[in-house]
């Protein structure tokens, strides 16, 4: 498993057997959270790209291996780049000179025709069937690793972050998802402070175009036995549609670790991105 | 494990002070005692915070730098741009050739002659430019140190660039004080940035934007079935960079391209001669508007990057007078050009202006932040979260150019845009308000007029597809790792997607007898106004720039919206008509 849900609201009744079981239950499933940021933060680091805005990627040939069926998610020098540039299906060549007759006829551009091809995706899509809800996301950044009708877990790739996606019905407010979300990082994060850094500033939190609020925080990541090992960077937003809230968690390892010419936590932040372009609050309009 | 936390930027402060301090690293020059002095143009930002000092400036080492001249017509100029862009004047379309203009606007030749003697007098080459805005100058370190009273300290920045930077003030005599507006050009810290925004190559149905792909979408193609394809059509980049000609020849094999003409290169004094850290953006520059307008004549003007680096091209491009589209794809927060820069580069925008020269200027890809740096690298002095826009995209002589997320099918046929916006990642397209430029008379129209309009230019214009993810598929050879093929966005390629899509309807217009489309920005407000929503623009009604969301009619992340082309340019070449 990886990043859990936020724990149910308090049961309004009295202890019972069930609590206890609930209670035994949620200390198994808080070892397991403990046991999955080990693991997640103990991961053998890809190599950090030298990769900086305004160039393309550089091939990194000490990158985990990508499985022989998909693309590289680096662009390859050539010869193996030319065949990647994609010609034009069907003529391409411009005429050279105008075809008879048509200086003399103004153009006049016809009608759109209506299709029903299908739309192009930016990557893997993802749905929840019961939330009717989903985003779409590059399996080259992004390892789906945990996934239920309301949440949808990734690693990322190549950095040492984490992204969790979730969704509740609208009863629950943004600022209320947001506070059940930090209260599961505080389970591994101690000292988590905002980060008030102009550098990390999150400007204009939305998610699939619609508006929401949220965050940046930083603190101080614990090992499973409670011990402090590295600095982590948390930036959650919400929104809401009326309909659904979600809110979009960004957990991020050593977050000011520099990048190319940024830091790490901008580097995923970035990354993602595609989640929220692609989001589409109900799947059944 | 977790590596080890690294936080080199709050370390950079001291350096940085230094670096504003730019005086801490050498003695001002004295200045002569009959002269007044002109206010150092440029600022000394020393972006890169680890920037050296290397020492004073070899005295022998080649140097440029441009003379702006005062404008005595201004009044008189601003009224005749009105009138040219007002059916019904007597001044209505009537364009000035650069000759024309400076003998209508600028200093007599008898108050220029002091200037240029004045330069001769101290070794330096001087060349007036015949719309009289401006003069290039060349000579040595030496030489202008002398005669400008300024010492020139080399400096290199973290990338390595090496740039000298003026000590002291430029003194120029009392008696010509009152026609130099501004020395420019000493201060070349490269700070002019590209806007563009590369991701790695995917593979599959969602690979980058191709020109087959952008012609469908757009619908350019009714105009390429029409034979329009930019043949005998010239068009001008605007480059702070290089770029590598078999680059150009491997687009058009790759692409089934042939008989095109060899991307011409003007390069002007003071200019790298090798490729660098821009070289993917003039390839971007050059691969975008290749696929829509193929055959057109592409000339690279390129030029030094300063801070005013606009000046040389702009000026050099309007005494060319061979292009009448032009794209630029760089630019620089507006709050960094330093002002007596920018009333200088307006001038030689207005200049282009009333030769009928229409620029397209890309918007900048920090959204509503414009000066707000995100590099690591950056001088967290220089950091801004406050709404800005980008210069000189904000000038009211050139078209803004906005970004967009485009949605396709896999037939290529259009589905839908967003205004180009990254919450996470901080990016998007530029738009906003101009703090210092003023909204021109032409741009008006739905949601021009909105609860955040103070009177001053409004931005972006109109957009194109910018998001990276919908981005152009571009190889280039890049100036560290050699050939390399990526899918490249950022308002940077929304510019010369629109510039090319308009040379495309400058020839229609040619061929139709139309003498010339003149600077269309008054033109696509006009023609907004007089159109049904989506005949002719997509208006685009999702998304944002992370503070302003787009909607319908005018906005300040996409503008008018994206081009229906070919339906767009028989509209433009029809009102022109009439």
């Amino acid at each position: 498993m990886g990043f859990p849900s936020a724990p149910p609201p308090p049961a309004p009744t009295r202890k019972s057997s069930t609590t206890i079981i609930a209670l035994f239950v949620g200390g198994m499933l808080a070892l397991a959270i403990l046991a999955v940021v080990f693991v997640l933060f103990n991961q053998p680091k890809a190599p950090e790209a030298d990769c900086e805005p305004g160039k393309v990627c550089a091939p990194q040939p000490s990158l985990p291996p990508v499985p022989s069926n998909q693309p590289s998610p680096l662009p390859s020098p050539l010869p193996s780049v030319q065949p990647s540039v994609q010609p034009s299906p069907g003529p391409t060549t411009v005429p050279a000179t105008l075809p008879p007759g048509a200086s003399a006829t103004p153009v006049v551009p016809a009608p759109t025709p209506v299709s029903n091809s299908p739309i192009v995706l930016s990557g893997e899509l993802w749905q929840s069937s019961a939330l009717n809800y989903s985003f779409e996301y590059d399996p080259n950044r992004w390892s789906l690793q945990d996934s239920t009708d309301d949440t949808a877990v990734f690693y990322s790739v190549r950095y040492d972050a984490q992204l969790v996606i979730r969704a509740v019905p609208a009863q629950t407010s943004p600022a209320e998802l947001i506070a059940q979300q930090l209260a599961v990082v505080d389970t591994f994060m101690v000292g988590r402070v905002k980060d008030t850094d102009d550098y990390d500033a999150l400007l204009g939190p939305s998610i699939g175009y619609v508006d929401g609020e949220g965050d940046v925080w930083s603190g101080v990541v614990l090992s499973n036995d409670g011990t402090p090992v590295a600095p982590g960077g948390v930036t959650v937003m919400a929104a809401t549609d009326g309909r659904l809230t979600v809110s979009v968690l960004v957990l991020v390892g050593s977050p000011d670790a520099q990048v190319g010419s940024g830091t790490q936590q901008h580097r995923v932040r970035g990354q993602a991105d595609e989640f929220l372009k692609s989001f589409d609050w109900d799947t059944r309009s | 494990m977790i590596g080890p936390s690294a936080l080199p930027r709050r370390m950079f402060g001291l350096l940085a002070i230094c670096g504003l301090l730019a005086a801490c690293s050498g003695q001002p020059a004295a200045r002569q005692a009959s002269s007044t002095v002109v206010t150092s143009t440029t600022p000394t930002l020393n972006s890169a915070a680890a920037a050296t000092e290397l020492g004073p400036t070899p005295a022998g080492e080649g140097i440029q730098f441009t003379v702006s001249l005062r404008l005595p017509g201004a009044a008189e100029l601003d009224a005749y741009l009105h009138d040219l862009i007002t059916p019904g004047s007597s001044s209505y379309q009537q364009f000035l050739a650069p000759e024309e203009f400076g003998a209508r606007f600028g200093l007599s030749q008898a108050r220029i002659a002091p200037i240029v003697a004045w330069l001769e007098s101290g070794g330096l080459a001087a060349r007036l430019m015949p719309q009289r805005t401006s003069i290039a100058v060349s000579g040595s370190a030496g030489q202008v140190s002398n005669l400008l009273g300024v010492e020139l300290v080399d400096w290199e920045n973290a990338a390595g660039r090496r740039y000298h930077v003026p000590v002291g003030e430029v003194a120029v005599p009392a008696n010509l004080n009152g026609d130099v507006a501004a020395v420019l050009g000493l201060n070349t810290e490269p700070l002019i940035r590209p806007s563009a925004v590369p991701t790695p190559l995917k593979a599959g149905a969602g690979d980058g934007l191709v020109p087959s792909t952008v012609s469908k979408a757009y619908e350019i193609d009714p105009l390429h079935d029409a034979g329009l394809n930019g043949e005998g059509m010239t068009i001008a980049i605007v480059s702070f960079d290089t770029f590598t000609p078999s680059d150009v020849e491997l687009f058009d094999r790759n692409f089934g391209y042939t008989g095109g003409t060899p991307v011409e290169l003007i390069r002007l004094a003071g200019a790298s001669t090798e490729i660098g850290e821009g070289a993917g953006e003039v390839a971007l520059d050059i691969q975008v508007i290749r696929g829509i307008a193929p055959k057109a004549q592409i000339i690279d003007y390129e030029g030094p990057n300063t801070s005013d680096g606009f000046v040389p091209i702009i000026s050099r491009i309007v005494a060319d007078g061979r292009a009448k589209i032009v794209s630029i794809s760089w630019g620089l927060c507006e709050n960094w050009s330093a002002p007596s820069s920018m009333r200088a580069e307006q001038r030689e925008f207005a200049a282009a202006f009333a030769a009928g020269i229409s620029i397209f200027s890309s918007s900048g890809d920090d959204a509503a932040y414009d000066c707000r740096r995100v590099d690591i690298s950056d001088n967290p002095f220089e950091r801004d979260l406050s709404p800005g826009v980008d210069w000189p995209t904000s000038s009211p002589s050139v078209i803004s150019v906005g970004g967009t997320f485009l949605t396709l099918r896999e037939d290529g046929t259009y589905v839908e845009e967003a205004g180009w916006e990254e919450p996470l990642g901080g990016g998007g397209g530029g738009g906003g308000l101009s703090a210092i430029q003023e909204r021109p008379d032409w741009q008006s129209g739905v949601g021009v007029d909105n609860s955040a309009s103070n009177g001053m230019r409004q931005v972006p214009d109109v957009a194109g597809p910018a998001d990276p993810t919908s981005g152009f598929v571009v190889t280039y050879t890049d100036y560290e790792m050699g050939l390399v093929s990526g899918q490249v966005g950022g308002t940077s390629a929304a510019a010369p997607f629109w510039a090319a899509s308009m040379l495309l309807t400058q020839q229609l217009a040619e061929r139709e007898g139309v003498a010339g489309l003149g600077p269309l920005g008054p033109v696509l407000y006009q023609i907004s106004a007089e159109q049904p929503t989506g005949a002719v623009f997509h208006d685009i009604v999702r998304g944002g720039n992370l503070l302003y969301s787009a909607g319908p009619g005018w906005d300040y992340s996409t503008g008018l919206g994206s081009p229906r082309v070919a339906r767009l340019a028989r509209a433009i070449v029809d009102a022109l008509n009439q």
